[in-house]
């Protein structure tokens, strides 16, 4: 399991690096993160509308009322343009320390 | 005998007593609750063990509300600076008026009116630093990065640029009135009216730029 800190850390990033693929809502952004860690990077579920809030307070993405398929109301988040420039500095920022600590890593074991 | 609609209203309730003050983001957790159950209950579960899996799953009550609180308090925080910059340049104004209208008549502040005079023009200053502080990174997208100066300095640097500019003003001025009275305007007013223009620009950037541009 991934500590908790990393986890917060790397919420908002992962929030806008899945909303860049379309808008989506709560749920979804959850159940897409659990897959795509094979389970190992866990939200607790509440404390993600609260990141979603404030990104969107903070004009990173904005959010609509709809409804899915089967007629259940849904509240859908999307990027915008601040959320685009937000979420390149984040992969810059996330390439850096990635890039640092696998050079780090390499040196040690050559 | 489990049921389930009364146990997502004592569920709300608990929310609501924990201190949730806005319908949307109890409404937007209850549908993820509704549709984690739905999954649990998919996958084999019955409904109490569903319920009761996916309520441990929402988090705690108290730990989200005040996650949301904090949001409420950054929202609140803003409105509250721009209240206090709004009032700041009211107040301003009103100290500055006594002695502008002293200093039009009698050519003088006196009777402690300069030291007013000051005040307000501070706390006009404060304002438009409030107002770069909060304003212009929404209008420059990025582009530029604040250049972290202290709310006073930032006052200071307004100041001093909103004083740069009234000189440039007062040069300008002579050129001015002899362009609408004789409609031509001497050498010499020209040449004032060029450097009071020069100090306007100056004083301009001085008081409202308050960014550096990002470094490559």
């Amino acid at each position: 399991m991934i500590r908790k800190e990393l986890v917060a850390a790397s919420a908002e990033p992962l929030i806008l690096s899945l909303l860049a693929k379309g808008e989506s809502y709560g749920y979804a952004i959850i159940q897409e993160v659990k897959a795509r860690s094979d389970g190992k990077l866990q939200w607790t579920d509440g404390m993600l509308y609260p990141v979603l809030h404030r990104m969107e307070h903070r004009g990173l993405i904005k959010s609509r009322w709809g409804e899915s398929d089967a007629g259940r109301k849904r509240k859908y988040y999307s990027l915008k343009k601040d959320g685009k420039a937000a979420m390149a500095k984040h992969h810059e920022q996330w390439s850096l320390v990635h890039s640092v600590l696998a050079g780090l890593r390499k040196e040690k074991y050559v | 005998m489990f049921e389930f609609e009364k146990s997502v209203g004592a569920w709300r309730q608990q929310m609501l007593a924990a201190g949730i003050k806005t319908p949307a983001p109890l409404e937007e957790l209850e549908i993820h609750l509704r549709e984690e159950i739905e999954r649990q209950v998919k996958s084999g579960l019955n409904e109490q063990k569903a319920f009761e899996i996916s309520v441990q799953r929402v988090g705690q009550p108290e730990i989200i509300t005040s996650e949301f609180n904090k949001t409420e308090r950054l929202f609140m925080n803003r409105t509250a600076k721009v209240g206090v910059g709004v009032a700041g340049v009211l107040i301003g104004m009103a100290l500055t008026i006594p002695g502008s209208v002293q200093l039009r008549d009698e050519l003088v502040m006196a009777d402690g009116k300069f030291g007013l005079w000051l005040l307000g023009g501070f706390l006009i200053c404060w304002w438009f630093a409030l107002f770069q502080q909060i304003f212009l990174p929404k209008v420059l997208k990025g582009e530029f990065e604040n250049a972290r100066m202290t709310p006073v300095k930032q006052t200071m640097k307004i100041g001093a640029g909103i004083v740069v500019l009234l000189i440039g003003v007062a040069l300008m001025m002579p050129a001015a009135v002899q362009v609408r009275q004789e409609g031509m305007v001497e050498f010499a007013g020209l040449c004032y009216a060029v450097f009071g223009i020069a100090l306007l620009i100056t004083g301009a950037l001085v008081a409202f730029w308050p960014y550096k541009k990002r470094k490559a």
